[in-house]
């Protein structure tokens, strides 16, 4: 293979310094440790710069750093990171790896660490276990319909505006950047989405009152903060879902708790 | 192989390749097959253990609905939650004959689109089962509360898609695979609550187990400690997805990869048409070496903009530079006809041939012009935003580059695998108790998928299919008993893993994982890829060979095998890789005809593909002989009795 | 199903309550300020203001009020130190080395994040208030007044006296200031935690929390600081501000 010559030119990318949270395990004590990466080009993503700096390290003969990716364009949910302090990084409405380095001045410090919660705790490096957040769906985040048991679909009408806003609820990824970027690690946001993307559609009113207390109180059990409406959730999410969805999980609950 | 190759092709049937389908006229095949099999009785039914490995459409869907049925359901993924799976990207759309547009849709129609989509090498029944239960995927995404489009009216609202007369395509904005997947994840979780489902997250199938001949269990890594964990059942689901990753450079997530599949056929699970792969032509190029992902952009874009190169290779000036006599329009120029909008395998062949005569533009020289300068000039700017605004936003993210003034780079990139395990009607491949679902079988696509119908497949594999099929063969060959994971097989089948990992880890030479299958994914695209030949694909078979052993000699895989390492996940990944490259190639050698995705170049009439159904209208069903290089071919003839056969002609 | 009062300890519930008291207590705070207004028209008025708050009701009305009130704070106080410190802290036992802020949507600042110590702030302000004007006459002399056979606290007197003090009238402003902070946030916060906002309203409710904040703060500010700066004017027997 080593006659194979690269598709390009390595192009002459800039360095950066980045000070990056290292953790060997569970229940490890961690910190941060800097590193430099040479090479960056304006256009890679974030993670491409992580890749570019994990060869790196190997042929040093140094550990990999572990972040968590998969789709690498932003709608999986699986990357994370706290980049200088925000979650998903310094570009609006974008997932981590849709990030690109010409965010970042060229030759500057860049710190990432893990999204830290409770109730998301570091298993290595930069990966968390996002768990909680499939079990506050189990709670109740769904229609009980088993297969085979649906009416024809145009059987139920749904208005465009109620469909739209459910929508607008359903595009949440689950990458718990809400979690991480609230002063109190509330996961209000994200139980928030789920709720009113069912509260939205006559599929889902029948479980509606059931349906919100059980995935309120499963929340609060795994040991998510409350929320105090910094709203800086809604600005790190990358799918721009709104804390208005907050307000009506409140109403929802506070009708379901009062005329259960 | 060279012995099966020098056998008369003409196709005969392989005892191992029985389709098992069901008699009767092709319309009441599924509903009579349905009446007449055996059930699990209910009481019965937890005594079952079902593992389904992976949570797409497929295994989400197929999860839960055993789940719902009283199953005892063990479900694995690779990610850290059921809800990231590959499906979740897919933008467009999903098809089913609900003829709602009026249009005269029909189950048949759908039906017939597929096959012929397909270009007449997939199986009538399974695809008209699909086209019948295509229907009921919408009532139960709709019952679960998918927020597909609507009409003001509050009826759901359909586009058309990929060519097809008419609207039959179902969506949710641009989020299809997402909001379906997240469907199937709800009920998922429903009967993880009831805890009829338990799941393993990071988990990674590396082995199977057979017991008496029958699929029985599975070894999984546990990516978090890196334990190898021993599962045992009564059936195994494979809905592992698609081997599109081969190519290096793909539309699919970072941790798509054909392992679990891989590891099955060496079990003896015949893989079938291998070489059946989809290109898709409008991707955002590669800016460099470390990259592996691309972006699909929605092929509409080529309905106003113009694709070109400069005449002049290597010419390095600014596209707004060169002016219009100095640029070759090559896809009006060929194919005057259809200009722009040839069929996605043409238009990605053709701008793959500008380029490898160095006529590619961009900084790695592997991309061609898709310009919007004429199409702004005549519909003016705003016009072009309503259609396209966030197509070309998404385009600027990524390149920096405002395609309003600037034309944008496009190139082809590998997307979808038509091959896969072979099953039969029952998705149950030659090895009895292991089933594939989704992408990660062979069944309805033949050798070319049509947009839309991948989720469609899915789903109904999950939802539709296997609650029943699975039933029939529990019922009628699969006691209830209570084996272990005591038995020996699966102390076995741990240890072969363990050597792998041991070995992996042993070798500490000087190239990473990564870089052996970027080395890979050259290979196969430049000979395994949108245009083959018999001399590139015996080049490709002896590079691959070559890699593959040097790869066992100097691959560095650092860290170590009790912790997550996601090194060692790609390592194990990457050994597969070289394996499959190398059956690709040899089924591509084999196949002397082109069909679909699969194009060879000796056989076309003017750059159209040319089929030989006289001697290969045949399933190619693979068999692990003990060495990769000698696999041993299988045929299942395929029979087309509501359709006649006819040569795609695009004239 | 979980009850409305079990449901008032989750972590909505507790935000039901932050805002609901917070809210009485904002309007408090308006009838306050309007009623302190009346020092602006002299020692006549505003004593005679202060008594008709105490006879309220054949003087019961005072009580119940103080009750509500305090009932009211003390459950504000309660949830406040609950949510802003003991959850906050249980769910993020480790910090972030750096924190940035996202900007754009994001409502996270120095208000949001500060409301615990702008708080505690108030509540020690309160109780330094409440020694210093309701109870002042347990803490050292205070002048009286006559009325009608009966001997009254001359409130006007001890508040005039008070606010001719520099210090006094620096912890003052100080802790008005922060009282606008606490209510730049609270305000609109308190719509959130309802339930009452969508996106329309949302806006609305942050002018409206910024308008409460301004004149509140403002407003309170307003009274010492005139009467600190024209002490010869509120000194009089008369007492007022006359121009
Ligand atoms: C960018 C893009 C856009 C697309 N758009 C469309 C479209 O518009 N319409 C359409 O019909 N189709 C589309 N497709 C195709 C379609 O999305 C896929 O074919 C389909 O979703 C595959 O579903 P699946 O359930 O078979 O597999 P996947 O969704 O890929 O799921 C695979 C699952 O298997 C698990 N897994 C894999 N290997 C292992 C292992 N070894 N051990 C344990 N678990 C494992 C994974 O964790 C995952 O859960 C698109 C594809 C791409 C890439
Ligand atoms: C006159 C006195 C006070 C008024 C008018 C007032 C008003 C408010 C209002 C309207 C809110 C918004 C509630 C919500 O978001 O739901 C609030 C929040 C808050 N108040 Fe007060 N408050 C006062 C005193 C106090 C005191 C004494 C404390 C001391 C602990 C306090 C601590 C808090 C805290 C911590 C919050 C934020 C709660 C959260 O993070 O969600 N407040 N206040
Ligand atoms: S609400 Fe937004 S930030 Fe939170 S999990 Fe969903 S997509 Fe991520
Ligand atoms: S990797 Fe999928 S959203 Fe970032």
């Amino acid at each position: 293979m080593s006659k194979e010559e690269p598709i390009a030119k390595k192009p002459q990318g800039s360095r950066y310094t980045l000070r990056v949270w290292r953790q060997a395990g569970k229940d490890k004590a961690g910190g941060l440790q800097t590193y430099t990466v040479n090479g960056i080009i304006p256009n890679m993503s974030f993670l491409e710069m992580l890749d570019v700096l994990n060869e790196q390290l190997v042929k040093e003969g140094k550990e990999a750093i572990a972040f968590d990716s998969d789709c690498r364009e932003g709608i999986c949910g699986m990357c994370s990171l706290v980049i200088d302090g925000v979650a998903h990084g310094p570009h609006a409405g974008c997932t981590t790896c849709s990030v690109r380095m010409r965010d970042f001045p060229a030759g500057s410090t860049i710190t990432i660490e893990p999204f830290r919660a409770r109730a998301f705790p570091v298993i290595k490096d930069l990966v968390v276990d996002r768990s909680s957040f499939d079990q506050i769906i189990a709670a109740g985040g769904y229609v009980s319909v088993n297969t085979g048991a649906a009416p024809d679909a145009n059987c139920i009408p749904v208005g465009k505006e109620a469909a739209d806003k459910a929508m607008d609820a359903a595009a949440c990824i689950g990458c718990g950047a809400c979690v991480a970027a609230c002063p109190n690690a509330s996961a209000s946001l994200f139980t928030a989405a789920k709720i009113t993307q069912l509260a939205m559609l006559p599929q889902g009113q029948p479980e509606r009152k059931k349906r919100v207390v059980a995935m309120v109180e499963e929340m609060d059990r795994l040991g998510f903060g409350d929320c105090s409406n910094h709203g800086e959730c809604e600005a790190v999410c990358p799918k721009e879902i709104g804390i208005n969805h907050i307000a009506q999980m409140r109403r929802d609950y506070l009708m379901a708790t009062l005329a259960p | 192989m060279s012995t099966t190759l020098e056998e008369d092709l003409r196709a005969v049937a392989s005892p191992l390749m029985n389709s098992n389908v069901p008699e009767g006229p092709l319309e009441s095949k599924w509903t009579d097959y349905k009446s007449h099999m055996k059930l699990v009785n209910p009481a019965n039914k937890r005594k079952y253990t079902i593992i389904v490995v992976g949570t797409g459409l497929a295994g989400g869907a197929a999860a839960a609905s055993l789940g719902e049925m009283g199953y005892k359901v063990l479900n694995f993924c690779i990610q850290d939650s059921p809800r990231r799976a590959h499906s979740v990207a897919a933008q467009g759309g999903i098809n089913a004959a609900k003829n709602y547009a009026n249009d005269g849709d029909s189950v048949y129609r759908l039906f017939y689109d597929t096959i012929k989509g397909g270009d007449y090498r997939a199986r009538e029944a399974n695809v008209h089962r699909l086209a019948e239960v295509s229907v009921n995927i919408i009532d139960q995404c709709a019952a679960q509360g998918v927020p597909f489009a609507r009409e003001y009216g509050g009826a759901l609202t359909n586009r058309s898609f990929g060519g097809a007369q008419v609207s039959r395509t179902f969506y949710a904005r641009g989020q299809t695979g997402q909001q379906l997947l997240l469907g199937a994840y709800s009920s998922l979780m429903r009967q993880v609550h009831e805890k009829t489902v338990t799941m393993y997250t990071r988990r990674e199938m590396l082995e199977l187990v057979m017991v008496d001949g029958k699929a029985r269990g599975i070894v999984v890594r546990n990516l978090i400690n890196g334990k190898l964990e021993t599962y045992a059942g009564h059936a195994v689901l494979l809905c592992t997805g698609g081997y599109g990753t081969v190519f290096y450079l793909s539309t699919n997530a970072v941790n798509s990869n054909p392992t679990a599949a891989w590891r099955c056929h060496k079990q003896g699970a015949l893989f079938a048409n291998p070489c059946y792969t989809q290109i898709h032509p409008t991707c955002i190029p590669q800016e460099g070496d470390y990259q592996s992902k691309l972006t699909l952009m929605s092929e509409s874009l080529r309905n106003d903009g113009r694709v070109w190169v400069p005449k002049e290779p290597g010419d390095k000036r600014k596209p707004n530079e060169i002016p219009d006599d100095q640029r070759d329009y090559f896809l009006e120029r060929r194919y005057p006809a259809f200009g722009n909008l040839v069929p996605r395998d043409i238009a990605s062949r053709a701008a793959k041939l500008e380029c490898d005569n160095g006529k590619g533009v961009g900084l790695t020289g592997k991309a061609v012009y898709l310009d919007f300068r004429d199409a702004i000039k005549r519909l003016g700017k705003q016009t072009v935003k309503e259609r396209y605004g966030n197509l070309f936003q998404m385009y600027e993210e990524i390149t920096n580059e405002d395609p309003y003034k600037v034309p944008m780079r496009i190139y082809p990139a590998s997307h979808y695998t038509m091959g896969g395990l072979w099953v039969d009607y029952n998705l149950m491949t030659n090895i009895p108790g292991l089933f594939a679902l989704g992408e990660a079988n062979f069944s309805d696509h033949g050798a070319n998928r049509l947009g839309a119908s991948a989720l469609m497949q899915g789903l109904a594999d999950g939802y539709f299919v296997i609650p029943y099929t699975l039933g029939n063969y529990l019922a009628s060959s699969q006691p209830a008993d209570n084996l272990t994971t005591e038995h020996e097989a699966f102390q076995a089948a741990v240890a072969r893993v363990q050597e792998m990992t041991d070995k992996l880890l042993s070798i500490q030479g000087d190239t990473t994982p990564t870089e052996f299958w970027r080395a890979l994914g050259k290979i196969v695209w430049n000979h395994v890829g949108m245009a083959r030949n018999a001399a590139g694909l015996k080049q490709a078979i002896e590079e691959i060979k070559a890699l593959r052993a040097e790869f066992w000699k100097k691959v560095k895989v650092d860290g170590k095998g009790d912790t997550l390492n996601k090194n060692l996940e790609f390592a194990g990944r990457v050994v597969d890789y070289l394996e499959l490259a190398e059956l690709m190639a040899i089924d591509a050698l084999h196949r002397e005809e082109s069909c679909g995705g699969h194009f060879r170049e000796e056989y076309q009439k003017d750059g159209e593909a040319l089929r030989n159904d006289d001697k290969f209208c045949y399933v190619a069903g693979w068999k692990y002989t003990g060495d990769v290089s000698q696999p041993e071919l299988h045929k299942e003839p395929l029979h087309f009795e509501s359709i006649k056969l006819q040569q795609r002609d695009y004239k | 199903m979980t009850t409305f009062t079990g449901a008032l300890r989750s972590s909505l519930g507790k935000k039901y309550l932050m805002g609901f008291t917070g809210l009485i207590w904002v309007g408090f705070a308006i009838g306050h300020l309007i009623g302190n207004l009346l020092l602006l028209a002299g020692r006549e008025a505003f004593n005679g203001y202060a008594l008709f708050l105490e006879t309220l009701g054949h003087g019961a009305g005072i009580y119940v009020a103080e009750a509500f009130l305090l009932m009211a704070i003390g459950i504000h106080i309660w949830n406040g130190i609950s949510v802003a410190l003991v959850d906050k802290s249980a769910a993020r036992p480790i910090g972030y080395e750096v924190t940035g802020n996202a900007g754009g949507r994001s409502r996270k600042g120095a208000a949001s994040q500060g409301m615990i110590w702008t708080g505690l702030a108030i509540l020690g302000f309160l109780i330094f208030h409440l020694i210093t004007f309701k109870f002042a006459y347990l803490f050292g002399h205070v002048e009286h007044y006559t009325l009608n056979g009966e001997q009254h606290v001359d409130l006007y007197g001890v508040v005039v006296e008070r606010f001719s003090q520099a210090w006094y009238v620096g912890i003052y402003t100080v802790v008005m200031l922060l009282f606008g902070m606490h209510l730049k946030h609270g305000v609109w916060s308190a719509f959130q935690s309802l339930g009452l906002l969508n996106k329309k309203t949302t806006p609305l409710a942050v002018q409206l929390a910024w308008v409460l904040a301004v004149l509140l703060s403002i407003g309170f500010l307003f009274l010492p600081v005139t009467i600190f700066a024209m002490n010869e004017s509120f000194a009089t027997p008369a007492g007022g501000l006359h121009l």
